[in-house]
């Protein structure tokens, strides 16, 4: 029988899960992701998290718990570094993450905690790995095997993101067999900026990006940016942000707002994150520094109606249309 | 040149020295107060955390009173701290405010000495080493008598009393020259504390660890060290200043301190997360092996390190049997409320140690 890891499908699942699910496959063990966010999650995160804690790691304690009793293991990624750029790492809510798991009270499956540091290269990258396969009991040829293949896995999703498909359509394109929609070019553009967490999951973002297509705007989210263009635009800020999610957002801002001279930009941040009311204050800046292209901060949480959010981004697309026949 | 920098509790006293010993003109701000914490909390993103707020009112304060240089402490993260000075650089010059910012970054610490070179006129080694170890003597001085106050106040013999010895003592060290003096200083306010106190000990030892800077800012905290220590309450606090300061600017204190942090944490908290939140960690394990009745963790609110020792406390708590409570602070937190709070937390350790004894004596009873 093969192991079962369940992987919960929160927070970094959306920027890395093609690597983490080709490395586990390939030592032979078997995928289960916990379903889609939705109401009992959320229910379920709420009561077991802290109460201080930001929305987004109230689901992941959510969607682990709605993993109890069906795997053999949990699998808890520790994102310290993804790479080589000196200061910069993760939230500290990442780095301690399976530390916060762990402590919870409940009778939860074994945790695979495994520890993602590439700040020294592949080399060091492979520790990680490395000890997770052990604990798995693989030898050290099969891990690296596995573990060169998930790097590729990885590099291939991410050139399917630089051409402008969206994270969920790239997933169901690569893990379920859906097609890739050809992508119809609005006339309006927006960049709808914020983390993979908050901008892909489809119930805490109100799936913003659906909305936005229906009311004749094509999105623009920042992993569709290649990491190559995201490098040039970091001498424009003074100083790096220190986590590895902002520098992405923050320079997709000046990206779109530079290059491809977007008509306006959408900050979607989850209410109570840390970064965000860094990276949301100095979009808001920046924006206005380069001539005033319209800028609007959704914040999402628990309480967020679908209604709601509607209404403040029709408002949004309407002003900028009027702007424009004006 | 008028240089202005945030208010930390009793930091300012060394800053102060400091700048003055070099014969850098400085602006003098009140200590924090519902002014700085508003103006603040009106500029600043809703979601960033009191001490940002707190230090960018201070700066608005500052700049309206004449400033034209800021000083602030770089970092190199994952605590926001780090990114502080750029953001609100940033926010003061979109108000329309025009100054000069110096950041000081650990990092980059070659770019940092040039700009200071560039701004202030030279000073020579002998009078840097002078001002420095100044400053160094009036930190030291002022938390040495901060922690005497925390444990005679549990004592003393009227409400009020130790408070009134220590801030003079405060007053005193700020006006203070030279490092003999500060000896003596620190010496007087000892003799004077241990004179007004009553020779019992204290039922209840609380320690309070968190976040440095709602640790040490009497404002934002809500005075609770104060509040405990005049219910009769022994208060151990996690961090001071100096020690900051010492634990981060000498590699191999900064060091050891790491490699103690981690081994106290072992088993709950495996890895560094930025700001204080190991330190908490490690603080309540060991607090709780030395014996100490409750621990209260103050942290500002959507402080992220913090919050992942947050999660994790309740753990320690069960393991070690002792009572923890988190108190998180924001613009709109309130004293009467954090009264309540410590009151009632208060009677329950006074409830438990006194179950505990009840049921020794009953033990003592039946054996007997």
């Amino acid at each position: 029988m093969k192991t079962k890891i369940g992987i919960p499908r929160a927070l970094a699942y959306y920027a890395y899960y093609p690597m983490w699910k080709t490395f586990f496959e390939e030592l032979g063990c078997e995928i289960v992701l916990s379903p889609e966010t939705n109401k009992e999650i959320l229910d379920l995160g709420v009561k077991e998290a802290v109460n201080d804690a930001c929305i987004p790691i109230k689901l992941f304690h959510g969607h682990v718990s709605s993993l109890q009793g069906k795997v053999d293991y949990i699998f808890l990624p520790r994102l310290i570094s993804m790479n080589t750029e000196r200061t910069v790492t993760f939230c500290p809510k990442f780095l301690g993450l399976p530390d916060m798991i762990a402590a919870l009270d409940t009778d939860l499956p074994p945790l695979l905690d495994m520890r993602f540091d590439f700040k020294k290269g592949k080399k060091q990258g492979f520790k990680g790995f490395y000890e997770i396969g052990k604990q798995l009991k693989h030898s050290y040829w099969a891990i690296k095997k596995a573990f060169q293949n998930a790097l590729h896995a990885q590099y291939e999703y991410e050139k399917l993101l630089a051409q402008r498909v969206t994270v969920q359509e790239a997933l169901a394109y690569l893990y379920e067999g859906k097609e890739l929609s050809k992508p119809v070019d609005y006339s309006l553009k927006f960049a709808v900026l914020g983390y993979p967490y908050a901008v892909h999951d489809r119930f805490l973002s109100v799936d913003i990006i659906n909305q936005l297509r229906k009311m004749g705007v094509t999105p623009l989210t920042a992993d569709m940016v290649s990491s190559k263009r995201l490098a040039a635009q970091a001498q424009k800020l003074p100083k790096d942000l220190f986590w590895t999610f902002s520098n992405q957002v923050i320079r997709a801002a000046l990206y779109y707002l530079d290059e491809e001279k977007v008509d306006g930009i959408i900050h979607v941040t989850a209410f109570g994150c840390g970064p965000d009311a860094m990276v949301d204050k100095l979009i808001e800046l920046e924006a206005k520094a380069r001539g005033h292209v319209p800028f609007i901060s959704i914040s999402v949480d628990e309480h967020t109606g679908e209604a709601g959010v509607q209404t403040r981004l029709e408002a949004f697309v309407d002003m900028i249309k009027l702007r424009r026949e004006q | 040149m008028y240089v202005g920098f945030p208010h930390m509790g009793n930091a300012h006293i060394g800053i102060r020295g400091l700048f003055k010993a070099l014969g850098i003109l400085t602006i003098d701000l009140p200590p924090v107060n519902r002014l700085t914490v508003e103006l603040g909390a009106k500029y600043s993103p809703e979601c960033s955390c009191l001490p940002f707020k707190t230090v960018l009112g201070n700066y608005i304060q500052a700049l309206e009173k004449g400033a034209d240089c800021l000083i602030m402490l770089g970092g190199c993260g994952p605590c926001r701290f780090g990114y502080f000075g750029n953001l609100q650089e940033k926010i003061l010059r979109d108000l329309g405010y025009d100054f000069k910012m110096i950041i000081l970054e650990p990092l980059d610490w070659r770019q940092t000495l040039r700009q200071l070179q560039e701004t202030f006129s030279p000073v020579s080694w002998k009078q840097l080493i002078y001002a420095s170890r100044l400053a160094w003597g009036k930190t030291v001085a002022a938390d040495t008598i901060e922690s005497f106050s925390h444990f005679y106040r549990a004592r003393q013999s009227r409400p009020g009393i130790i408070t009134g010895i220590y801030q003079r003592g405060l007053e005193k060290i700020d006006k203070a020259y030279d490092l003999a003096s500060l000896r003596t200083i620190v010496k007087e306010v000892e003799g004077e504390m241990k004179a007004a106190v009553l020779p019992f000990e204290p039922e209840i030892k609380i320690a309070l660890i968190g976040d440095i800077y709602t640790l040490i800012e009497p404002y934002v905290n809500y005075q609770t060290d104060l509040k405990l220590g005049e219910k009769g309450v022994q208060v151990e606090r996690s961090i001071y200043s100096s020690r900051w300061l010492k634990e981060n600017f000498i590699p191999w204190e900064k060091k050891k301190k790491r490699r103690k942090m981690l081994r106290d944490a072992k088993g709950y908290l495996k890895n560094m997360v930025g700001g204080h939140g190991l330190d908490t960690i490690a603080n309540a394990v060991r607090y709780s092996r030395e014996g100490f009745d409750g621990i209260i963790q103050i942290l500002p609110m959507t402080c992220m390190p913090e919050i992942v020792a947050e999660s994790i406390l309740p753990r320690v708590a069960e393991d070690y049997q002792i009572p923890i409570m988190s108190l998180a602070v924001d613009e709109h937190s309130s004293d009467t409320g954090l009264q309540t709070r410590l009151e009632a937390f208060i009677d329950l350790i006074a409830q438990r140690k006194k179950d505990k004894k009840d049921y020794f004596l009953s033990k003592v009873h039946e054996a007997s």
